[in-house]
């Protein structure tokens, strides 16, 4: 049974700064067995004062054109494929080599783009300016609206979109955020291929003028489909540093669902996030997933039990470093100078820390090991109640 | 079991301060010594600022060139952490090759940086008395074609008229960004000035406006000259109203 759900909360900096949350999202399962979950993240500066409109709209152009792409294409084109991501085109020699795929891909990214610049045109040229953004904009950038020939600029924002179809899913990224999906082999990764030229606080855009030529995207045919994905914007990933962190977010969410249900799930992400965002990255938070609830049902020991191996690989290297540490305490003998008292010192606090550090993780471990001995006790009643 | 119980980790977010000083022959005396004292006396201060700033923590990290490069510790050390060992002058100014290390160390293969995702980007503030005795349009662009470095706050303090100016302003993208002194205390103050200021800015989720945090920080540090006396943020290279004093 194939589900989706999706949320954004407005970032605690943006309470801060009184500012709208500058994320939409949209998720949906539709009786023809298209799933769909978007996410667009409207750019954060001073000049993007209209990127929360951008970001709504272009999650509503990109709802339309999947489903009228979805209904028109030759789905042959993807069902039977293999695994295939592309890089977003940073020379003309690509465009090329296109295949079949690419070409009605790229059809349906440059739909998209002109209905986004139709919407945002119209939006610019008939809803008077607030109060506000009279209050909160620099003039300068107020009068780009009605004056600039980039206006577009003003609504910039990113998107990341998974559709899944009884034949075939494909998934394609402009900007930052993260897509995580799950599945047998390799048990997660990010299906979209990355673009470098998301770092930091810079992002692609959908208000770039080569836009077209951003996009990065993936699809497969061959009948394999993630037991879940999830596509979440930037505020979530720098709410947690490593990729691996982030995963295991998702991991838990993933246990909720199997474990206590989509309402108590449903719950705790609209309780959460905002937590998060206040503890994490400040941003707005988004996320949407599409997930199978059969698979992860079937599955979830292997859930528990990949956070179980995180965890012993992360004593292991803690375990590495309090054995360097102790060698070099044991190597210092004697204190000839200043630096290498300090290195001592240093030493001494390190090792103190990496022992908290596996306190820690021994007990992240225990309850691991519970979670994974009452799945395990469950599945062994449940199969003799069979 | 709650979304975000025992076994989710969410780190802090961080943002690295470095500090590249010319430790050469010329910086002998007053220079170092002014240097030694400013450094270890805004260390406190970057802590707090690290401790009450909820967007992210302050990491520090020095480099020291002459004939040679060395990194003062093998890592970034929380504000609070770090000890600052004095650094003593001698030699020449190895410039490129302090811009190569830095490049090395500006990556998360074998380098000082963390995944981009929850990370700051860092703030480099580079001070010097005169002009590279290596190759150091090779270093520079290694460290230019670094993403870290591309996004870093960079702010340049020139020790005196001798210091290549030209070079500094290359380093930092701007003369705007380099900020020359011409006395102890002036030296002193700027170093303080500079650190603060640059992690006050680097360290926090969002710019006032649309400016970048680049351009806060040198429109903040040139605000703050214009108080000290024997310092200039000169907005054209080869102004001074002043002449040096090294005691």
């Amino acid at each position: 049974m194939i589900q989706s759900y999706n949320f954004s909360c407005q970032g605690e900096s943006h309470k801060v700064d009184d500012k709208p949350c500058q994320d939409a999202s949209f998720s949906a399962v539709y009786d023809d067995g298209l799933a769909m979950a978007i996410v667009c993240d409207g750019h954060g500066g001073e000049r993007y004062f209209r990127s929360d409109v951008g970001a709504r709209m272009a999650t509503e152009v990109i709802r339309d054109s999947v489903k009228t792409f979805v209904e028109n294409v030759d789905k042959t084109l993807f069902a039977g494929k293999p695994y295939t991501a592309v890089e977003a085109i940073t020379s003309e020699e690509v465009i090329k080599k296109q295949t079949p795929a690419d070409i009605v891909l790229r059809q349906l990214f440059s739909s998209i783009i002109y209905q986004w610049n139709q919407k945002i045109a119209d939006h610019a040229a008939n809803t008077t300016i607030s109060d506000w953004e009279l209050q909160h904009v620099d003039k300068k950038y107020i009068d780009e609206l009605h004056t600039s020939e980039t206006f577009e600029k003003l609504y910039g924002c990113t998107l990341m979109v998974y559709v899944q179809t009884p034949d075939y899913w494909l998934a394609f990224h402009l900007g930052d955020g993260k897509c995580i999906s799950f599945q047998q082999e390799p048990f997660w990764h990010e299906p979209i291929p990355w673009d470098d030229r998301c770092f930091l606080n810079k992002t692609t855009s959908l208000c770039d003028s080569n836009a077209i030529n951003e996009f990065r995207y993936c699809y497969q045919g061959d009948g394999q489909y993630p037991w879940a994905i999830f596509l979440g914007s930037d505020g979530m990933d720098d709410s947690f540093g490593e990729d691996a962190n982030l995963v295991n977010f998702y991991i838990q969410v993933v246990k909720m669902l199997a474990g206590e249900g989509r309402e108590a799930t449903i719950k705790s992400i609209e309780e959460e996030l905002p937590v998060l965002s206040k503890i994490g990255s400040k941003d707005d938070m988004s996320v949407a997933f599409i997930y199978n609830k059969d698979e992860l049902s079937a599955h979830i020991s292997d859930f528990i039990q990949y956070q179980i191996d995180l965890v012993r690989q992360n004593i292991a290297q803690t375990d590495s470093i309090v054995n360097k540490l102790e060698s070099k305490i044991n190597s210092i003998t004697t204190i000839t100078d200043e630096k290498t008292r300090i290195e001592l010192d240093y030493a001494k606090q390190d090792i103190q820390r990496a022992h908290e550090g596996r306190a820690k993780l021994l007990y992240k471990y225990d309850v691991l090991m519970q979670q994974l001995s009452k799945e395990i006790s469950n599945t062994i009643k449940y199969g003799k109640e069979e | 079991m709650g979304l975000l119980d025992e076994t989710v980790s969410v780190p802090r977010r961080t943002m690295t301060l470095f500090f590249l000083i010319d430790t050469s022959g010329s910086m002998e005396g007053s220079k170092i010594g002014a240097v030694n004292d400013a450094v270890v006396n805004v260390l406190p201060i970057l802590n707090d600022i690290s401790e009450t700033n909820p967007d992210a923590e302050i990491k520090v990290a020095a480099l020291e060139f002459s004939s040679g490069v060395n990194w003062l510790y093998d890592e970034p050390k929380a504000a609070s952490d770090f000890i600052w060992q004095d650094v003593s002058a001698g030699g020449l100014t190895s410039l490129g090759g302090a811009c190569a290390e830095l490049a090395a160390k500006l990556s998360r293969t074998g380098g000082f940086m963390q995944s981009a995702s929850g990370s700051f980007a860092p703030a480099i503030i580079l001070l010097s008395d005169g002009g590279p005795t290596d190759d150091y349009e090779s270093g520079l662009a290694k460290l230019k074609a670094n993403n870290w470095f591309k996004s870093a706050i960079k702010i340049a303090i020139a020790i005196g008229d001798d210091a290549d100016k030209d070079v500094l302003k290359e380093f930092t993208g701007s003369s705007e960004a380099v900020i020359t002194v011409h006395n102890i205390d002036a030296l002193k103050q700027i170093i303080r000035v500079v650190a603060v200021t640059s992690s006050q800015i680097g360290s926090k989720s969002s710019t006032a406006g649309d400016i970048t945090k680049q351009e806060q920080v040198i429109k903040d540090v040139q605000d703050a000259t214009q108080n000290i006396d024997g310092a200039e943020a000169a907005t054209t290279v080869d102004s001074s109203q002043y002449i040096d004093d090294w005691g």
